[in-house]
């Protein structure tokens, strides 16, 4: 059985790029794909995530339980002159 | 056990022997002979699986401590070979599978490595640190490395135990696939992923009848950009493929004798002798979730930046494992052979006590799809758009030598930038060479920071044989630049 971190992320994973998708489809003077799916990912969660600040998504994706909690080096830049 | 316990207890014992006695011929003696026990005696490092990463963690190990004694456990009957490579024998472009072959088994024997083949690791026990092994009694590890690769998604359709659908991983068993390949008249692949892609340019170029069936609405739908996979898409049409976009597999269809006949997709039937199922890869993490490691929403092991896992004294590494993204930090799981490679050498070395890190990353990739070269790094157009990642693009289409030389090929590059820094991040292009050379610099770029003034600015080569006047990568950004600008 799915953990449930695995279970939203593999949904919403699905639903956001076949919106994506069509969008960039549609751009580019595309066939776009179908977005039907469940209603309460094509219904509810897109349209509140597309209305959502990047920055309060950005929160929530962090939120989730992953390596990225865990402890990463940081990028560095550079001091002085190189030579 | 343990090297610097046993280091510690001479150390000790040295000390002591020198305070009592005095006597520093006596303690050396002794330390000498401590020094030969223990090099019998080094601690023992296990690493699960004989692909790029456990290999790489093998080598890791051996470099950081030479007296461990490191085994490498895998299931397959070869080690040290590349299965990327198999496309590209299967398409007739390297001679013979031999080719694929890195190292022979005697190079791992005289860097003492012992490589236990066509054993399977059936448990961990991280409590008692040993693992059990199929048909034997448990070994114990003084450090574990777990590196067990993946699976393709299994497609969860009916027919899946039919003989005829073909999984590209084991080397071996590609060459028996080749030998059929040659009676094939009509093949399915299923999804265009990146090995998808490369099958699907294999397959044409060896004269089958190739279609490809994809839920996607074009190849790498979840990677790439139309824009960007629409000459690819073009080069395959010439080639003969039938591409069936927006098409889910439904059923593989059997014949009265076990194998496969065609599929059953949504929109409609393809009949077939051979379908290469080239779904994503998934975590084979059974094992090690069952022993209690800790999984992200990859399903992959959760690790960090020393590729440690949850558990104690383990370590992992490669497509088992989840890293997170050098922008955001959503983790990604099922990277390509380099990164296993090289996360490998680092989770090994710090299980021999040493002390290296693995960064996150920005993914830069690429590959030949049809008769041109695809690639990127990082975001495109339509991951930012997925993610909701407020973004700005800039395309520009340019030449890879002068204009007058022979060979010129055309490349396209496409340039994502966060809107008002124009800090880059991502890029994706298409064209006929120079492609992996782009995505490499423009993974460098996005690491660093680069913005799009910056590589408006940039210098390029100049020589008629190898680079145009105008490096297609400044000309994007110039555009992504004067389009910020409303010029």
């Amino acid at each position: 059985m799915k953990s449930p971190s695995v279970w939203l992320r593999e949904n919403a994973q699905y639903y956001l790029l076949r919106d994506a998708q069509a969008r960039v489809a549609h751009r580019h003077g595309m066939e776009a794909p179908s977005t039907s799916g469940e209603f309460f990912w094509t219904g509810v969660f897109i349209p509140i995530y597309r209305v959502m600040p990047w920055g309060l998504r950005r929160r929530i994706m962090v939120a989730m339980p992953g390596s990225h909690r865990k402890n990463w080096a940081k990028q560095t830049s550079p001091e002085g002159p190189a030579i | 056990m343990c090297a610097w316990s046993t280091k510690i207890h001479r150390y000790i014992f040295f000390g002591l022997f020198n305070i009592v006695y005095g006597k520093w011929s006596i303690v050396y003696v002794i330390d000498v002979l401590i020094r030969e026990v223990e090099s019998t005696v080094g601690q023992n490092i296990i690493v699960i699986g004989g692909g790029g990463a456990g290999l790489g963690a093998a080598g890791g190990a051996k470099a950081v401590d030479p007296l461990a004694s490191v085994t490498v456990f895998t299931e397959n009957e070869d080690v040290a070979y590349s299965p990327c490579g198999i496309p590209f024998v299967h398409g007739k472009e390297i001679p013979s599978f031999e080719a694929l072959f890195l190292a022979d088994k005697q190079s791992y024997v005289d860097a003492g490595i012992e490589v236990r083949y066509q054993t399977k690791i059936t448990a961990i026990d991280t409590s008692t640190k040993t693992v059990q092994i199929e048909s034997d009694q448990p070994m114990r590890y003084d450090s574990l490395v777990i590196s067990t690769g993946f699976s393709y998604a299994n497609p969860g359709v009916p027919g899946g135990e039919l003989d005829g659908l073909y999984y590209v991983k084991n080397i071996r068993e590609a060459m028996e696939w080749d030998k059929r390949l040659d009676t094939v008249k009509k093949a399915v692949v299923v999804e265009a992923s990146p090995l998808g892609v490369e099958m699907i340019t294999a397959l044409a170029h060896r004269g089958i009848e190739t279609h490809v069936i994809d839920p996607n609405p074009w190849a790498l739908g979840e990677l790439a950009d139309p824009d960007i996979v629409e000459l690819a898409q073009e080069s395959w049409a010439e080639l003969g493929v039938t591409m069936h976009w927006n098409t889910s597999l439904q059923e593989f269809l059997g014949n009265e004798s076990g194998a496969v006949r065609g599929v059953r997709t949504s929109n409609g039937d393809i009949e077939c002798d051979l379908v290469v199922v080239a779904t994503h890869k998934v975590p084979n993490s059974e094992l090690a979730v069952a022993a209690g490691l800790k999984t992200g929403s990859t399903g992959g092991l959760i690790v960090d930046g020393g590729m440690q896992t949850s558990a104690a004294g383990v370590w992992a590494s490669g497509d088992i494992c989840e890293i997170p993204h050098g922008l955001g930090g959503l983790p990604l799981q099922g990277l390509t052979g380099s990164h296993a490679y090289a996360q490998g050498k680092v989770a090994g070395a710090n299980a021999a006590g040493g002390n290296r890190t693995y960064n996150p990353v920005y993914v830069p990739w690429g590959m030949v799809a049809g008769k041109w070269m695809i690639g990127g790094v990082a975001l495109g157009e339509v991951t930012a758009n997925a993610l909701g990642m407020p973004h700005v693009v800039a395309v520009a289409d340019g030449i890879s030598r002068a204009r007058y030389y022979p060979g010129v090929k055309k490349v396209r590059v496409k340039l994502i930038a966060e809107p008002g820094t124009l800090r880059l991040i991502g890029a994706q292009m298409v064209g006929g060479e120079g492609i992996k050379e782009r995505a490499d610099f423009l993974g460098v770029a996005v690491k660093a920071g680069l913005t799009l003034h910056d590589l408006a600015t940039m210098e390029n080569v100049y020589s008629p044989p190898i680079g145009a006047l105008n490096e297609p990568i400044a000309v994007a950004a110039q555009k992504g630049v004067a389009s910020q600008m409303g010029r």
